[in-house]
């Protein structure tokens, strides 16, 4: 890595989004699943633990981090109970961290299945396909300081977390758009114009980033 | 670590906190990442923080252009380490980013022009930041001898950087230059012209720089202008004559001094990551290779 740019890399700029929520240095982080082995790298003089699942958490211990990489699904039914599971592994005062598939995805729709998904997503609300789910499950798990926010253009090559609350969702939409007008073909920014009149911006994110604490 | 900076913020009142806002947070491939807080969407406070650098130069250099320039700088807020992170905030400001087709526009009276005619009209009077980095024109040709003795274009660079350019350098003015004064650093807000970014300003101080970068952004020209063997006034637009004039920089001097503003300007971005270098150079290889043509030629 170059130590001038080190966030040159896609990879370093998610982790470094996982740091983000926490302050300090933290002694004992726990990483459940796999799909972020290089965030170890990232928290130096940590004990770092791996766990491939929720089955899997290390009984009795407590964690400083508990980071969630694309643990839930939006579709899972049983997002509530892992959540409620992964908090449980927290010391008092640890942060969960992690980032999921928006459910509500424009891409999403195009796929095989995706519209009977997004029917599921709008009408079960055990699904937590959208911000405001994932941010009332935090909540139920016992967790608070609880924020959502948008990732943009991608989780895999994130360069922005935008903030989920309608208005401001809205303004960042609205500036990215005026600062692309002259960049994007004009049936793409026509599109985004419209998206935004109809304030469904969002649709265009992929992936929710998302954080709480648990109480002292 | 936004805990961190939100708390360093809020603890010298820099942003009221106890009122709700928003965050956002936007991250560069260098080793800055930045925070944007706004209140029911509307800007209010833009915080850049690093765990790996030191911003108290930027923050001088903010500070100083915010004096300087008032009216189309950003407020500088201040500057704090705390908690292992290095943290300066300053005014964000609603903005419509411009294009080269706002540039394009003749009427001077529009608030852009109006906004450019400021800025090169006020650097005159502009004080550079206090720093030991800062480069004198003194000082610039013997400077970038040494940084490209050590590139792959060192051959080329330094044929060009000879003791005559170093002459004619060392007796310009020292005009403190913004260093990255490209379109996308440019904005149109509700009070006109806006200029972000000034974490080069008044590393030099070579004049018509920041209207060669500007100029070069716009693409007014570029190709012909590299092309050119015997540099020609002839590609200059309207404006860019008018800012010269401005600047009190012969039209025929600011062609004639291309290759040593784009060796300028790769100085200044020598942090920048291993390909925009390399593409630097290579805009650098044909413009000294065209210039040293035209040279024996005539």
């Amino acid at each position: 890595m170059d130590v001038t740019q080190p966030y040159d890399a896609d990879e370093s700029r998610l982790c470094l989004l996982y740091r983000l929520p926490v302050t300090g240095s933290p002694s004992r982080l726990l990483i459940i699943g796999d799909d972020l082995a290089a965030l170890s790298r990232h928290w130096a003089g940590a004990e770092v633990c791996h766990a491939a699942s929720l089955a899997d958490l290390p009984a009795e211990q407590r964690f400083d981090v508990v980071a969630i990489p694309d643990l839930l699904a939006p579709d899972s039914v049983e997002a509530g109970s892992l959540l409620q599971r992964a908090a449980a592994a927290l010391a008092p005062g640890g942060i969960l961290v992690g980032h999921m598939a928006h459910g509500l995805a424009l891409r999403k729709w195009a796929s095989p299945g995706g519209l009977w998904q997004l029917a599921l997503s709008i009408c079960d609300r055990r699904r937590p396909s959208r911000n405001g789910r994932v941010q009332a499950m935090l909540r139920a798990a016992g967790l608070r300081e609880v924020e959502c926010f948008y990732v943009s253009p991608s989780i895999h090559a994130p360069m922005a977390l935008i903030p989920c609350a309608p208005v401001a969702a809205r303004a960042h939409f609205a500036r990215a758009l005026s600062a692309s007008r002259h960049t994007l073909p004009w049936p793409a920014f026509q599109l985004r114009r419209a998206m935004l009149a109809l304030r469904s911006g969002p649709l265009l994110r992929d992936a929710l980033f998302f954080w709480a604490q648990r109480p002292c | 670590m936004l805990n961190a900076v939100i708390g360093a913020l809020a603890s010298r009142r820099w942003f009221d906190t106890s009122r709700p806002y928003e965050k956002s947070v936007l991250l560069t491939r260098g080793s800055g990442i930045s925070m944007l807080l706004t209140r029911d969407g509307k800007l209010d406070t833009h915080v850049k923080f690093s765990e790996s650098s030191n911003l108290w130069e930027e923050a001088e250099r903010c500070a100083a252009a915010g004096l300087a320039y008032p009216s189309v700088a950003a407020r500088f807020v201040g500057h704090a380490h705390q908690d292992g992170l290095d943290i300066l905030a300053t005014q964000a400001v609603e903005h419509v980013a411009l294009s080269p087709l706002d540039l394009a526009r003749t009427d001077l009276g529009d608030p852009i022009r109006r906004g450019l005619l400021v800025y090169f009209t006020a650097m005159g009077a502009a004080q550079a930041p206090p720093l030991p980095s800062v480069v004198a024109n003194r000082d610039l040709v013997p400077s970038l001898r040494h940084f490209f003795a050590g590139l792959p274009i060192a051959p080329l660079a330094l044929n060009y950087l000879d003791d005559r350019l170093h002459a004619l350098v060392r007796d310009l003015p020292d005009l403190p230059q913004h260093g990255d004064f490209v379109i996308n650093n440019l904005g149109l807000g509700a009070d006109g012209l806006v200029i972000f970014d000034w974490e080069d300003f008044g590393r030099l101080n070579l004049p018509g720089l920041d209207l060669y970068t500007l100029r070069m952004s716009a693409g007014w020209g570029l190709p012909a202008a590299l092309a050119a063997a015997a540099p020609s006034q002839l590609h200059l637009p309207p404006l860019v004559r008018r800012l010269c004039s401005v600047l009190g920089l012969a039209l025929v001097d600011f062609e004639a001094l291309i290759p040593l503003y784009l060796l300028a300007f790769r100085f200044l971005k020598r942090a920048y990551g291993a390909e925009v270098r390399a593409r630097m150079d290579a805009l650098l290889s044909t413009c000294l290779l065209g210039r040293s043509a035209g040279s024996q030629q005539r």
